[in-house]
């Protein structure tokens, strides 16, 4: 979700600083220019006149509250699932609070799964509650390279003080041709 | 006929800034040992280095209690419950040594554990 609010937070900045550019524009046309029939960029005169038409009743009008509450209601969710997923370590005292990023997790596990000789490459991903490694093997690495990287994994897992332990899924993909 | 003066400590009053306290946070925790300092880099230019990061909020009363927010790079493999323990007294000693302040609370967020070498070594005075 943070992902989702940072596209959305600059895409909401650019149309709301465009639309009060758009506002000065047609304030300072309406003044140098009273001349002028409509608006110079927005035919805001004849918006006026369609709204003026309306009624509260509408079901324009009510479909256009309606979509608006929804498109807020969905910001606000987005707003607040997108929170920092940091990891709790145990901390040594009562009044502190010690806590760490999932990146920093995933290049630690990354690095000790890119250790093996056996394993070309790695990708990681690590949250609170699981830890999954995705790692390219050379074609003749041992059967057992899985469990072998699953040990790894969980040996570094309790050398590091997590307050809760995530589960490790490791996948391994053999790849074709020699070292 | 001159107004009699005021006793010696109530004729002034020492505020120090939150800019200062984080300065004496920040280089409290850079000076324990297992803290790392990271290269700063801007386009892949190196700009210098940087350490620990800390934000300050002074609350009320004598002496006034700090609460620090701290951000740090910590060496690995290393016991980081034993570093941040000293973190935790090295910026409370500080903070009370240099400014009379006690710290309330610490948060840390380790935002790096890696190796000593790579990329900068922790820079010890």
């Amino acid at each position: 979700m943070r992902a989702v609010l940072r596209v959305l937070a600059p895409l909401l900045g650019i149309v709301l600083a465009t639309l009060g550019v758009l506002v000065v524009i047609e304030v300072v046309a309406a003044w140098v220019l009273p001349e002028q029939e409509g608006g110079l960029l927005v035919p805001w005169p004849e918006w006026g006149r369609v709204l003026a038409g309306l009624y509260w009743n509408d079901i324009l009008v009510r479909g256009t509250a309606i979509g608006v509450g929804v498109v807020g209601l969905l910001l606000v969710l987005v707003a607040l699932t997108a929170r920092r997923a940091d990891l709790r370590l145990v901390a040594p005292s009562d009044d502190m609070t010690v806590t760490t990023s999932p990146r920093v997790l995933a290049r630690l596990v990354g690095t000790r799964v890119r250790a093996s000789d056996d394993v070309l490459s790695a990708s990681v991903t690590a949250s609170e509650r699981r830890v999954a490694v995705t790692a390219q093997a050379w074609d003749d690495a041992p059967d057992e390279l899985r469990e072998t990287l699953v040990d790894r994994v969980q040996e570094l897992l309790t050398e590091l003080p997590l307050r809760r332990t995530p589960r490790v899924a490791v996948s391994v993909q053999e790849r074709e041709g020699v070292r | 006929m001159r107004a009699p003066l005021a006793e010696p400590a109530e004729r002034g009053r020492l505020d120090i800034h939150p800019g200062v306290l984080r300065k004496i946070v920040e280089r409290a925790a850079d000076g324990v040992p297992g803290t790392l300092r990271n290269e700063r880099s801007i386009a892949g230019i190196d700009v210098g280095e940087y350490g620990a990061s800390a934000r300050v909020t002074v609350g009320t009363g004598v002496p006034a209690p700090v609460d620090v927010r701290l951000e740090l790079t910590l060496r690995y493999p290393t016991a980081v419950r034993v570093v941040v323990e000293a973190v935790q007294a090295a910026v409370a000693v500080e903070l009370d040594r240099l400014a009379g302040h006690r710290m309330r609370t610490l948060a840390v967020t380790v935002t790096g554990l890696r190796g000593p070498s790579a990329p900068a070594q922790a820079r010890l005075r």
